[in-house]
């Protein structure tokens, strides 16, 4: 018997668990306030106007009450077969410097998380969060380790745009921990996207950061590797400037420090490594390329086409990879759900991104959708 | 000086007072209606007092999770402006009987299947409850919630705990809400008098002049009963929120007409603007907004202090008339 489909990323937090500055300074009111309008005269105000409209579609999933009805909604209403897996992140935006969580903490996320992963009947696979910045390397490693051993959480997600480098020493452990026991790790690796918010409070180790395995020479550019960044104190005092520099933070060569430590260890960067910014080729990192480097030189190293894929062209392009026999096995299908509800131009919902994605990738999209998950999800604690 | 006539004058005046405090309240609930003040406070309040950030749980915002305080909301984010304390009671216990339940929640990994462990399983309400406080940390919310358990046997008498307290408490929040609220009615009453042009030293002395205007409003005076006061925005009962929209227009209506009926200077007129504009447009016009200052400070007191006083000044005019009576004797 075939096994079934997965979705190896979406999210289902809801606006309980973010802090003030998520979206902007406008995410608690609307939180809290948008009662004294009305829910549905709010979304209709913000759809109405452009640069708002994501906030909008994003606010009509994020206001949901509760992760049960994010999920819910989801496996049931947008046109997955039955059975399909989905893997949700949860993600701690604790230090991301945007204010304080007014409503429920990441444990309390992760708590409510298990209670819906435990009534989801297999199909709703969870992976934990961690940030280095939640305690010491062992605090890090025994609590990955008592969500995955203890709650059946099947894998770790990372987020280093929040204010981290994914090299940094407090999470050499978890990695260790992963490796050895064929973990999957998840890591975000798109220019967008949620980032590190607070201009008052830049720590040391943004610009001189520590690394547990320091490397010399950058494997992509072939020039000695630098970890210090220029820092203008100034110029972290505009958004945009604190937004471009969390591009540091996400940059795969961070990950050669922690993949020539543990060459084994299996991650998938998110996105490609692509943004909407590089969509429309108004900037051009090589990040893309970069972690196509990555899959070929690490035996562990996969990608998922999650957000990306809203894109038509960048969709067809990522099905033209499918005859790379050196990466073929390694692409995953995710829609980052329900952050794409804020690119409406390909698909309006998920069920039809779903759709356009099959279409695309034609008999190859089991082998993204079920063939390769099975081998990025399968570790020491669970077999897909 | 006419003793009476200033008595009288008062007593005129207060009713003046009462019904525009009565337009008031009814202004003000219906602005409530669409910026939601009370449901706000009470989520604060509740949230306020069960956040416990040591414990990393926010009970406010799970109990407002729980099914019986959803049954209450008209949408996901409309949260009920009124939560009787059985149904906190029991969303509260539920609650915490809940996250006990999931915390121990474990996956069999052959399996990949959830339970909690059989002695969990099997254990009544008020061992769960009495568990999962006992696991809490030492803190203000956790000593609160231990509280509850301590001196009770079983799962009623902790509701029973838990409603004792939430009574208590709803009243220091019914406090904070007067509190707020008298402040919001200057604003709301400075908004009425100036839309009714309500001016309260044009008014007295008008009052003060006119007999016929003066008898007219003691008649309404003498009249009004405690019933018209019910569900004054100072006095946050639940049964404002029975009322509809309509019927607070309605009510709103019906005293600007009975204050109309009596020919007192209320409301805007051609002539009013020309009499303003006529003589010395700053020192009029500051005088005008004085006046509606004076108006909405008086209407902040709200209508049953207003009432209070009434029936003192009906007291007084009757003890009067009554001495009259019998020095003529």
């Amino acid at each position: 018997m075939n096994k079934p489909i997965c979705n190896v990323h979406i999210h289902t937090f809801n606006v309980q668990y973010v802090p003030e500055r998520f979206v902007g300074k406008i995410t608690p009111r609307l939180q809290r306030h948008s009662n004294s309008f009305g829910l549905k005269r709010v979304l209709r105000l913000l759809s109405r106007t452009p640069w708002l409209r994501k906030y909008a579609a994003f606010l009509k999933v994020g206001l949901k009450a509760s992760q049960h009805k994010i999920f819910h909604d989801l496996r049931e209403n947008e046109g997955y077969p039955t059975g399909t897996r989905f893997v949700v992140l949860p993600i701690n935006f604790k230090y991301m410097g945007a204010g304080n969580i007014d409503g429920l903490s990441y444990e309390q996320q992760l708590l409510d998380l298990t209670k819906v992963t435990a009534s989801a009947k297999g199909t709703l696979l969870p992976f934990v969060f961690t940030d280095p910045r939640m305690g010491s390397a062992e605090e890090n490693r025994d609590f990955v380790k008592m969500y995955i051993e203890e709650k059946g959480f099947k894998g770790i997600k990372l987020y280093p745009a929040l204010g981290y480098y994914p090299y940094d020493p407090r999470l050499e452990l978890v990695y260790k921990y992963a490796e050895k026991n064929n973990l999957p790790i998840m890591t975000h690796c798109s220019s967008t996207g949620v980032y590190y918010k607070d201009p008052d409070n830049i720590p040391v180790d943004f610009t001189n950061p520590e690394t547990f395995n320091k490397q010399q020479i950058d494997p992509f550019t072939k020039k000695p590797r630098n970890y210090l960044f220029p820092f203008k104190p100034l110029r972290f005092r505009k958004k945009k400037y604190l937004e471009k520099y969390a591009d540091n933070f996400l940059n795969p060569v961070n990950y050669t420090d922690v993949l020539e430590r543990f060459k084994e260890l299996k991650i998938c960067f998110a996105h490609f490594g692509l943004d909407n910014d590089q969509y429309k080729g108004k900037i051009k990192l090589p990040w893309h390329d970069n972690i196509k480097t990555l899959m070929k030189k690490y035996k562990n190293v996969y990608t998922d086409i999650s957000y990306s894929l809203h894109y038509e062209k960048v969709r067809n392009k990522f099905a033209g990879y499918m005859t790379d026999d050196e990466i073929n096995n390694k692409i995953l299908y995710g829609t980052d759900y329900f952050m794409t509800m804020q690119e409406q131009k390909s698909a309006k919902t998920e069920g039809e991104l779903f759709q356009k994605t099959q279409t695309a990738f034609g008999r190859n999209f089991l082998k993204i959708a079920q063939a390769n998950i099975d081998n990025y999800l399968t570790s020491e604690f669970y077999e897909y | 000086m006419n003793i009476p006539i200033i008595i009288e004058t008062a007593l005129a005046v207060v009713t003046v007072i009462i019904l525009l405090s009565i337009i008031t309240s009814a202004v003000f609930e219906l602005i409530g209606r669409y910026t939601r003040n009370r449901s706000k406070l009470l989520r604060e309040a509740i949230g306020q007092a069960l956040h416990d950030p040591a414990l990393n749980k926010n009970y406010g915002e799970l109990l407002y999770n729980h099914p019986q305080l959803k049954a209450l909301h008209r949408t996901s984010v409309d949260k009920p402006s009124y939560v009787d304390p059985d149904t906190f009671a029991s969303a509260l216990t539920d609650t915490i009987i809940d996250q006990y339940e999931t915390e121990n929640l474990r996956c069999d990994k052959e399996t990949n299947t959830y339970s909690i462990p059989a002695t969990i399983e099997a254990a009544s309400a008020i061992q769960k409850l009495e568990s999962a406080v006992k696991e809490m940390k030492f803190t203000e919310v956790g000593t609160l919630l231990k509280s509850f358990t301590a001196s009770a046997d079983n799962i009623n008498e902790v509701k029973a705990n838990i409603s004792g307290w939430y009574e208590n408490f709803m009243d220091r929040v019914t406090g904070w809400y007067t509190r707020d609220t008298q402040k919001r009615l200057v604003l709301v009453g400075f908004l009425v008098a100036a839309a009714l042009n309500v001016d309260l030293i044009n008014i007295t002395s008008q009052i003060y002049k006119d007999a016929e205007i003066r008898e007219e409003l003691v008649t309404i005076g003498m009249a009004l009963e405690v019933g018209d006061l019910a569900c004054d925005s100072i006095n946050t009962s639940q049964c404002d929120s029975l009322k509809t929209d309509k019927e607070l227009v309605k009510k709103i209506n019906d005293k600007y007409k009975q204050l109309s009926k009596t020919g007192l200077s209320i409301g805007w007129s051609k002539a009013d603007f020309k009499t303003l504009n006529a003589g010395g447009i700053i020192g009029n016009y500051l005088r005008l907004l004085f006046g509606w200052l004076l108006t909405a400070i008086a209407l902040s007191r709200g209508a049953p202090f207003w009432f209070n006083v009434l029936s003192s000044l009906i007291n007084l005019r009757s003890s009067g008339k009554v001495k009259k009576k019998t020095n003529s004797q």
